[in-house]
């Protein structure tokens, strides 16, 4: 029986001829919040794609609740929550049919009241609900999205910029969210250019530069991260 | 099999909700049925012209006055073939080589040797058949509504929100495959109620190929609609997609089969008509004038005629000997124009062959030659149509040549030009030309106009099979 939820051991991904990922490793425990800093082009959604199988490495295993993703891809996408960077909805369909028609994809067949409670844990408006997302900002379908995220239940979240869009009010709910669900024993692992965000809801904070893991931060007793060091050695690996 | 109907109903929603994709459905659906229902239109307007016009042949005919039998040999007479019940699905080649023919002793009908040639879908364009629209129109509607079936979804990102819900490469591409074929299955539709309506009384088994060529149309279209999820699936962004499918479509529905055609006919060309009747005339000129009794041609045919009727001369024959002349004479010109019209055939079948070949190349080639043959309106009924017309033309010759055999002697018949009296001698009476059956054509049954397609159909179901690996094979690429 495995300690981690999620394993990266001395992983390497290329993509587009370019190597993206070199020599990462990195574990998360059940029920941990890790997040992943780091700048543009640091391999940060890299990461998250290639613990959803999206991407193969080419060195290196990513391992999910002890299962290798390359071997066992969907075993492995049945236990993990995605919520990738821009809310991947429908245009033309409501928050509403959305949230049925992705859940009813990866059968799961929730009733209308956890439908709308999870609506109501994002704070979306309920007169917002029954119009298609053309018509919404990006920060609802952001909202749209994580609910979505959350109705999966599953015991691994992987977010990628999960406060993107969102107003500092729904930016606040999220953080509680996320910390209702490590207290429930879901892993969470995301990746994050919002260092006052990641430092707020992690356990841990890990700088990515290049492709690489360049340090860890781990939350004090209190479960407080030192920001200001965080943010030195963040604005240091972002400058080198 | 749950999440491929998911999405395939999430396809259909989207384009019910997208206005561009509605519009397009809304045209197929349009198009289909009113060319259904203008095709009707016409051939049944052409069915009752045909009708009256064989009527009204048949009156001039039978009220000719009396005559003497080889006038009405060269009067000759007018027959028309009945459409197929399909034609209103697919009128083939009814178009290009007609459905009229005139018929007259000492030659072959005036459609046989007809500079008529295969031509090109191309060459269709301004025929507004359900089957035009179903080879031409529906895979360039299928191609807009399905283009970005899939590009779609990785231009928005929802490619990883749907693999992140378990969809497979796999599944994904068979419920979109499935919403298009949805959309497919309605444009059948229209042709199927029509071939319903038309082949209502038929018992030449046309309703088995109405069947069998609604089967083939879905063949057809499910083809289309896997080769153009696949190259949604294999390429990027929805402007490659739409590109290489509208280059696919101008290639196999335009160019393939105006260039299989005219292969076809630079491969093994048909000889010109007038080199064709040239030939014709110099063979039939060995065979001797039956007209002339005294030629060389006909002096065996003297003696061994008066050796069997053990006389001494044509006079004393028990039967008119220039009537009998005439008989034999058409016997022998008919054989030289069979053996002709034979080659003829032969040659317009190679160079339809040669054109089918391209079905390796294009779909449409398949499906075209396929709806023809069990439409009843392709090459081998045209042909069947020809060599029932020419056994009617040579039992009508041979009526009349018999009359002239029977109803005067050699006498009279030698001086018919002698004053009126004795051309009112050698006139037959009008009552006989009614005598003369009415031409009706028996088509060829369905396990013979399937024969004809079965070649065309082996093809669509290996384009069946191409498409369905090419839609495995994209499915492999969904990965990222």
């Amino acid at each position: 029986m495995t300690n981690y939820a999620l394993k990266a051991s001395d992983l390497e991904v290329v993509r587009g001829g370019k190597t993206v990922l070199s020599g990462m490793s990195f574990e998360v425990k059940q029920g941990e919040v890790f997040a992943l800093l780091g700048g543009n082009g640091a391999g940060k959604s890299t990461t998250l794609l290639t613990f959803m199988g999206l991407l193969q490495p080419k060195g290196g295993v990513a391992q999910v609740l002890g299962k290798s993703v390359a071997e066992q891809p969907d075993a492995v996408r049945n236990q993990i929550a995605y919520l990738p960077e821009s809310a991947a909805l429908y245009d033309h369909l409501t928050a509403w049919e959305n949230l049925t028609y992705f859940l009813s994809l990866s059968q799961v067949q929730p009733a209308s009241e956890s439908l709308r409670a999870a609506l109501d844990a994002v704070s979306l408006p309920i007169e917002s609900r029954g119009r298609p997302l053309k018509s919404y900002s990006k920060g609802m379908r952001q909202k749209v999205a994580i609910a979505l995220a959350l109705l999966r239940e599953t015991p691994v979240l992987l977010l990628d910029e999960p406060t993107s869009g969102l107003d500092p009010s729904a930016v606040e709910d999220f953080h509680d969210i996320i910390e209702r669900l490590a207290n429930n024993g879901v892993t969470v692992l995301m990746v994050t250019h919002d260092l006052y965000g990641a430092c707020q809801a992690a356990h841990r904070v890990g700088i990515l530069r290049a492709g690489q893991l360049v340090e860890v931060f781990e939350a004090d007793a209190d479960g407080n991260i030192e920001i200001s060091t965080v943010r030195d050695l963040f604005l240091q690996q972002r400058v080198a | 099999m749950g999440a491929i109907i998911l999405i395939a109903t999430d396809e259909l929603r989207f384009w019910r909700r997208s206005k561009i994709a509605w519009t397009v459905l809304v045209t197929l659906l349009l198009v289909s049925t009113c060319a259904a229902l203008v095709s009707n239109v016409e051939v049944s307007r052409r069915a009752e012209e045909r009708l009256a016009q064989q009527a009204e042949a048949d009156a001039i005919f039978q009220a000719q006055p009396d005559r003497h039998p080889h006038r009405m040999v060269h009067y000759g007479h007018y027959v028309y073939r009945a459409a197929s019940p399909l034609a209103v699905i697919d009128s083939g080649i009814d178009s290009m080589v007609g459905t009229s023919i005139f018929l007259e002793g000492h030659r072959q009908n005036s459609a046989t040797f007809a500079a008529a040639r295969e031509t090109g879908l191309l060459a269709r364009f301004g025929s507004f058949s359900p089957a035009f629209v179903l080879q031409a129109l529906a895979p360039l509607l299928l191609i807009i509504c399905g283009f970005a079936s899939v590009t779609r979804e990785k231009e928005n990102k929802t490619l990883y929100q749907l693999i992140g819900q378990g969809v497979s490469g796999n599944k994904l591409v068979f419920g979109k495959s499935l919403a298009l074929w949805v959309v497919a299955l309605l444009a059948i539709l229209p042709l199927l109620f029509l071939g319903f309506s038309s082949t209502g009384s038929d018992n030449f088994g046309f309703r088995q190929s109405l069947y069998s060529m609604t089967f083939g149309y879905l063949i057809y279209l499910s083809v289309w609609v896997l080769l153009i999820v696949s190259v949604s699936a294999l390429l990027r962004t929805s402007a490659q997609s739409l590109s290489v499918l509208l280059g696919l479509w101008i290639v196999t529905v335009v160019l393939m089969p105006r260039i299989a055609s005219e292969y076809a006919s630079a491969s093994a060309p048909s000889p010109s008509q007038i080199e064709t009747n040239l030939r014709i005339a110099e063979t039939m000129r060995a065979g001797g004038d039956s007209h002339d009794i005294e030629d060389n041609a006909f002096v065996d045919l003297r003696s061994v005629t008066l050796a069997e009727y053990n006389v001494e001369s044509i006079e004393d024959l028990p039967f008119n000997y220039r009537g009998f002349v005439a008989l034999r004479g058409e016997e022998a010109d008919t054989e030289v124009l069979k053996q002709f019209a034979q080659e003829r055939m032969s040659q317009e079948l190679r160079q339809k062959s040669i054109a089918d070949s391209f079905s390796l190349f294009s779909p449409v080639v398949a499906i075209r030659s396929f709806s023809m043959a069990l439409a009843g309106t392709a090459l081998q009924d045209h042909h069947h149509f020809l060599r029932a017309a020419e056994d009617y033309r040579f039992n009508m010759v041979q009526t009349f040549n018999r009359l002239q055999m029977s109803e005067m002697t050699l006498a009279e018949d030698l001086a018919r030009n002698d004053g009126d009296e004795a051309g009112r001698n050698t006139r037959v009476n009008s009552s006989n030309w009614a005598e003369m059956p009415v031409f009706e054509l028996r088509p060829l049954d369905h396990t013979q106009r399937w024969g004809a397609a079965s070649s065309s159909g082996f093809a669509m179901g290996l384009w069946l099979i191409v498409a369905f690996g090419l839609l495995l094979l994209s499915s492999r690429q969904l990965r990222s």
